[in-house]
């Protein structure tokens, strides 16, 4: 159920009311995260493992260097926060507590996910199976499902950020880009979305995109999985235009009414679009259902490109062979 | 002999030195014309004058064509632009850089023989099975012999190709057959390999678990002499050894009742992999138990609002969204609407629908 979307405390269970002195509050929540490891640090945040001391349960904690900002928090921090504690859901990353310790950083307690879907894309001593992709899929047209219906777009997806549970759950995370759904005066920033997977009025600077620029990224990862290798990698982003185009042909008025009124819409190499038999010379193993799905998400004009529950509701899912259930999915270490 | 050997190390390392030295005179490369053909070094290319020792990646490639070596990017240089001749003197043969593939044996003409019978037995492929008697069999495994042997020595090679492609037409149909049971053949082997390398995976853990766990026992068992010892001085020293002894689980035999269990287990597998079982077992695992739901059961499909875009008019957001700047993006006023009533409806769980209407 969508209750979770009340701004509850993210941590229920704690008497943050009861609590008078902050500092002394603060040191107790710390206390009540072990951190083990570190494991990776990026511009913003040093990422490490911990244990959760009350259940013994694995988590990771992202600390947010706080000395760098002048100007208060980095904003990726506080979109994590403000969107994920609204989430929770089997294929999105649970935000399980955030807390200040002595230093004054701040820590997000985030589920501990040992693995990307980019190492196992990556890793070449795995062979993928059509059901395989088709489960992949499934979890990440899910999550992404559940952020659309609560009117959050995630605006970063790509295989890096789908990660995956010790029990081969895909779980959507890194939402420092999310943001919820604009409202007719406000704009957006077009330049989101690791440059792979933008979708085409990302490309041309729209300021007035939707969720659905989520499901073309969704198309490429998709696609992405079927090759084993990035479907439309442009080196710079003017590359990205063309390689997008070259691979699915350049949208027309006649195909997308308005666009040419975009921004960035100049200029542009007119490329004819595929055929269904060069497509599916392309994919060979893909059976004509997941071409259906690959198209319906990566159609051009946002007005007609399928958003999650169309795509969920394909009969690419239902038919057979049913998707791998996670547990035996490649890359999780089977019992 | 081991002199000379010493004398060519010697002017070899001081010619290095020598160009330190501003060298007088140059080391002047043999030019194609030089070069010995017929005896050419191990390691050198013979057309770009590369060899090992300058360029220690340095790969050979043979073409079937002509069997003549040259390194891989003196195949990539001549060949890349298509058919072209072979760049040895007196040899011109036009060959194709797909053809060209790496020598596995160091004799050519082990080479050329292993080339030939390959193409020879992809025709001539019929087992003891399908021949009618041994005599029969014999007399066909004698006649690949016979054009292996004429093809490799060039003897009556018009009349043996033509041999070849007559007998190839007019068993059209029994090698594609055969040439399928083999390949299925191959793969039931493969899989019965894998499933031997299983077994022994299987075995050593179990050995291992074994030792693991007699180490444990001995060590525990030693604690426990101990102990008793302590406790109990006046009993016979002896008996208590034996007693702890002979107390315990016995590891060996649960040892071999794994092992024993491990192999019928992979003995039943060979089987079902040697009838082709193994295909029908996985498919009839693949039917789920629980049908399959594309929303997993999460699908909210009855609102607690109804959102009427037809009545309610916001003129000054209407207006803003006709521009072609939020049509063209996709943008639409309902999802912004139905995200407003989103949020004020959700987090409170109730609907004003309900809550009106008259109690009974």
């Amino acid at each position: 159920m969508r209750l979770e979307l009340t701004h509850q405390n993210i941590t229920p269970n704690t008497d943050w009311t009861q609590t008078q002195q902050p500092l002394e509050h603060s040191q107790r929540m710390a206390d009540r995260y072990s951190k083990n490891k570190k494991v990776g640090e990026g511009t913003y945040a040093v990422v490490y493992l911990g244990t959760q001391l009350s259940t013994n349960r694995s988590i990771a904690i992202k600390e947010i260097k706080t000395e760098n900002f002048k100007d208060g928090l980095d904003m990726s921090a506080i979109r994590e926060m403000k969107y994920l504690q609204e989430l929770k859901h089997e294929n999105i990353i649970e935000l399980v507590d955030v807390f200040s310790d002595d230093s004054n950083n701040l820590n997000l307690v985030l589920e501990f996910l040992p693995s990307d879907l980019q190492h196992i894309i990556k890793d070449n001593t795995l062979t993928f199976k059509l059901p395989d992709v088709k489960s992949w899929t499934l979890m990440m047209l899910r999550g992404l499902h559940h952020c659309h219906r609560n009117g959050i777009l995630h605006r970063d997806l790509k295989p890096d950020n789908l990660l995956i549970s010790p029990n081969g759950n895909l779980k959507l995370a890194d939402f420092g880009l999310a943001r919820s759904l604009g409202t007719p005066d406000e704009n957006l920033t077009s330049n989101v979305v690791t440059r792979w997977y933008r979708a085409p009025e990302l490309l041309f600077g729209s300021r007035h995109y939707t969720e659905v620029v989520d499901l073309w990224a969704v198309g490429v990862i998709f696609a992405e999985l079927l090759l084993r290798t990035p479907y439309l990698p442009g080196k710079d982003d003017a590359d990205q235009v063309v390689v997008t185009f070259q691979a699915l042909g350049t949208p027309t008025e006649d195909i997308w009414p308005g666009v040419s009124s975009l921004p960035h819409y100049n200029n542009i190499e007119k490329f004819p679009p595929p055929s269904r038999g060069e497509l599916r010379n392309r994919f060979l193993a893909a059976p004509e259902s997941a071409l259906d799905l690959m198209c319906g998400l990566l159609i051009m004009d946002p007005n007609k490109r399928w958003d999650t529950t169309k795509s969920l509701m394909h009969h690419y899912f239902s038919e057979r062979p049913p998707p791998t259930s996670p547990e035996l999915l490649p890359g999780t270490k089977n019992p | 002999m081991i002199l000379m050997m010493i004398k060519l190390i010697f002017d070899y390392s001081s010619d290095s030195f020598q160009i330190h030295h501003k060298a007088k005179t140059h080391i002047i490369l043999p030019t194609m014309s030089e070069l010995d053909w017929s005896n050419i070094p191990k390691d050198l290319c013979p057309v770009c004058k590369t060899d090992k020792y300058l360029s220690p990646e340095i790969q050979f490639k043979i073409n079937p064509e002509c069997y003549h070596k040259m390194c891989d990017s003196c195949v990539d240089r001549l060949f890349s632009l298509g058919p072209s001749e072979c760049p040895y003197p007196n040899c011109s043969k036009i060959l194709r850089k797909n053809r060209f593939k790496t020598q596995v044996f160091a004799d050519i003409e082990v080479e050329k023989e292993c080339d030939v019978r390959k193409r020879v037995l992809n025709v001539y492929n019929k087992t003891e099975k399908d021949l009618d008697s041994l005599d029969l069999y014999n007399q066909y495994l004698e006649e690949i012999e016979e054009i292996v042997y004429n093809l490799t020595n060039k003897i009556d090679v018009e009349a043996t190709n033509e041999r070849l492609e007559e007998y190839s037409i007019i068993n059209k149909q029994s090698i594609q057959l055969n040439n399928s049971r083999k390949d299925q053949e191959y793969e039931t082997h493969i899989k019965i390999k894998k499933l031997k390398r299983q077994l022994k995976i299987d075995k050593k853990r179990l050995v291992e678990e074994l030792k693991e766990a007699q180490d444990k026992l001995k060590k525990e068992k030693e604690q426990a002499t101990i102990d008793q010892l302590q406790n109990a001085a006046s009993q016979n020293a002896n008996d208590i050894i034996k007693k702890v002894e002979e107390s315990g689980p016995n590891l060996e035999e649960e040892f071999e009742k794994k092992i024993s269990e491990l192999e019928k287990n992979y003995e039943i597998q060979k089987e079902a992999i040697i009838k082709g079982d193994d295909l029908l077992v996985k498919k009839e695992k693949d039917i789920p138990a629980i049908p399959f739901t594309p929303f997993n059961g999460d699908r909210m499909l009855k609102l607690p609002y109804k959102l009427d875009v037809d009545t309610y008019r916001d003129p000054f957001y209407l207006k803003m969204v006709k521009d072609v700047q939020y049509t063209a993006s996709g943008y639409k006023i309902e999802m912004f609407f139905e995200r407003s009533l989103n949020d004020a409806f959700t987090g409170l769980d109730c609907s004003i629908q309900e809550e009106k209407m008259p109690a009974f």
